[in-house]
């Protein structure tokens, strides 16, 4: 997962008022939906499916076109370039993944540099370092065809072909939906080490709303016609759901998913270690919670403190407070 | 053992994807041997046979090369009309500007094709004039469905979200259709390429009716003097021929199947 290129960093996505009225329907599909995306985070478009989601997501790259309302891509209005030109800056990712079935995994990835003209030698050079970047060795998957390979391969594929000639923005339709949940989870884990060191900006739709506080810098829960119910960081839709219909997507465990979210380091310990299990400073505080569960009486956080039960939950309950 | 050799004298000659195609496709190595096992009995049973003197004026070499020179360019260039029209209005019929025609075309080639080849023959010679070109185009016109429907079907069958992923990263329509669309349609299109070759073989054995020539040579006055070794060795070759162009189309649609479908 070693990345040698220097990689463009994210640019901010301005929605302004996007409508989507498809001809003969009486209700606009997406209505007067507005958001700023800040560079650099994943954005997670999270609501039931028909909300309009979906259909929101692709206005940006215009694979819908919008009825009405501007899209502006690091202070660019891109609403009326040619969409082509646009598309080959922006990453696109979508669940059923779309390899080409006819060409090699190298070509699949190479689509874009190709379509931008790039030199061969150059194409060949970042074809590699992809496939490296997504954890597939280039000498054994290159020369493969995409019926040859996973879902989760497949996939992985998918992302290093959308990622090849370094876009600002990338789009992700419910892109692990379709792999089994191990593979998911670990897709899901890579994805977000990834973005941590390409700081790309990236528009994520999903229905799963457990991926959502998984990968989200920010959640933009939408209801019908992609009305946005909330938008915030995971930890202020859990601890404080605007609306009866966040609330109820949120569902029952919101805390105990909270306690996920909240870093070790994040809180108080009590000075020195003492006898009983050791977690890093980056593990969660649902992870000290399950070994209290488990009957441990201390756990012990690096080397810099340790938890008591009770000092756990005055953490938890001042790490609510904090939010709310 | 033997397996193993037959393999052996086979990878001198050949190619390793050809080999590979080869295993894969035993069938293909049968063909040919058919062929040429018909072809040895035909010769047997005519060198056998002692020709009377209505028989001696077909059964002989430079009357029969001819038929068959004949047959094969009544087929081979009605077959590249309709390729060159089918193809390109199958591509056209596809697009979404043209889309709603689809229905209406298929249903004139399917007319093409439904009405007696041999009427259609008749009725254009005598309103055009006899000879070849009659018989090539009233031929084209009989066999265009095969490849018309299979275009439209093999571009209609690819996965959307392949082509959706294309558009995607930013191909122009034009792109998509060159880069992805028709590479994954050959397999289809092909195999409608085959039919429509052994279709324009069989109808053109009517071209002696419109004095076009061809193995219909043959088989008509075999039939009209009732001589048996002329019609047999009319419909024979018939057979042959339109085995030979099932397996060099055959031989095409695996060598020209993109690798990775």
């Amino acid at each position: 997962m070693a990345n040698t290129h220097s990689s463009t960093p994210g640019q901010e996505i301005r929605l302004e008022k996007l409508t989507k009225r498809y001809p003969n329907q009486k209700k606009d599909a997406v209505k007067e939906f507005s958001l700023e995306i800040p560079a650099g985070e994943i954005v997670v478009f999270v609501g039931p499916s028909g909300c309009g989601k979906t259909t929101t997501m692709k206005m940006i790259n215009r694979i819908i076109e919008p009825t009405s309302g501007a899209i502006l891509i690091g202070g660019k209005d891109v609403t009326h370039t040619p969409a082509h030109e646009l598309r080959r800056n922006i990453g696109y990712v979508i669940q059923q993944i779309g390899l080409f079935p006819h060409l090699t995994i190298g070509s699949n990835v190479a689509t874009v540099p190709q379509l931008l003209g790039w030199d061969k030698g150059h194409i060949r050079e970042r074809v590699d370092e992809l496939l490296t970047l997504v954890g597939l060795d280039p000498e054994e998957y290159r020369g493969r065809y995409p019926k040859q390979l996973s879902g989760g391969q497949q996939q992985r594929v998918g992302v290093a072909r959308a990622l090849a000639a370094d876009p600002a923005v990338l789009l992700m339709d419910e892109p692990f939906g379709a792999t089994d949940p191990i593979t998911r989870v670990r897709l899901q884990k890579e994805f977000r080490a990834l973005q941590r060191e390409l700081k790309k900006t990236v528009v994520f739709v999903t229905h799963d709303f457990e991926e959502a506080l998984l990968l989200g810098d920010r959640i933009a829960v939408l209801s019908d016609q992609s009305h946005v119910e909330q938008y915030g960081t995971p930890l202020e839709i859990l601890s404080n759901p605007a609306t009866d219909k966040v609330k109820s997507f949120v569902g029952e465990a919101a805390s105990v998913r909270m306690l996920a979210l909240v870093s070790l380091s994040a809180i108080e310990l009590i000075p020195g270690t003492k006898d009983g299990p050791t977690l890093s400073e980056d593990a969660t505080l649902r992870e000290a919670m399950e070994k209290f569960i488990g009957g441990e009486k201390v756990v012990n956080v690096g080397t810099k403190g340790h938890l008591t039960f009770e000092s756990l939950q005055e953490a938890i309950t001042h790490a609510r407070s904090k939010v709310a | 053992m033997a397996t193993v050799n037959k393999g052996a004298t086979k990878g001198s000659l050949l190619s390793p994807s050809a080999r590979l195609i080869f295993r894969r496709n035993r069938s293909l190595l049968v063909q040919p041997v058919l062929i040429v096992i018909v072809l040895g009995l035909l010769l047997t049973y005519i060198g056998n046979h002692k020709l009377d003197k209505i028989e001696a004026v077909t059964i002989n070499w430079p009357f029969i090369s001819q038929a068959i020179k004949d047959h094969l360019i009544l087929s081979f260039a009605s077959a590249a009309i309709i390729i060159a029209i089918a193809i390109p209005a199958g591509i056209l019929l596809t697009r979404p500007k043209a889309k709603k025609f689809t229905p209406l075309v298929l249903l004139l080639a399917n007319v093409g094709q439904a009405f007696p080849a041999i009427g259609i023959l008749i009725i254009s010679g005598i309103l055009f004039g006899f000879g070849k070109p009659i018989a090539i185009f009233t031929f084209a016109a009989f066999g265009i469905l095969p490849i018309l429907r299979n275009t439209v079907v093999g571009l209609q069958e690819i996965d959307p979200f392949v082509i959706e992923s294309a558009i995607g990263m930013g191909m122009t329509p034009r792109q998509a259709l060159w880069k992805i669309e028709i590479p994954l349609a050959v397999p289809v299109i092909l195999a409608g390429v085959r039919t429509t070759l052994i279709l324009t073989v069989g109808v053109a054995t009517f071209g002696v009716f419109v004095n076009g020539g061809g193995l219909g040579m043959l088989i008509i006055p075999g039939l009209k003097l009732n001589r048996q070794i002329v019609l047999l060795t009319g419909g024979m070759l018939t057979v042959i021929v339109a085995f030979t162009m099932d397996w060099l189309a055959r031989l095409a649609e695996e060598f020209l199947r993109p690798r990775g479908i």
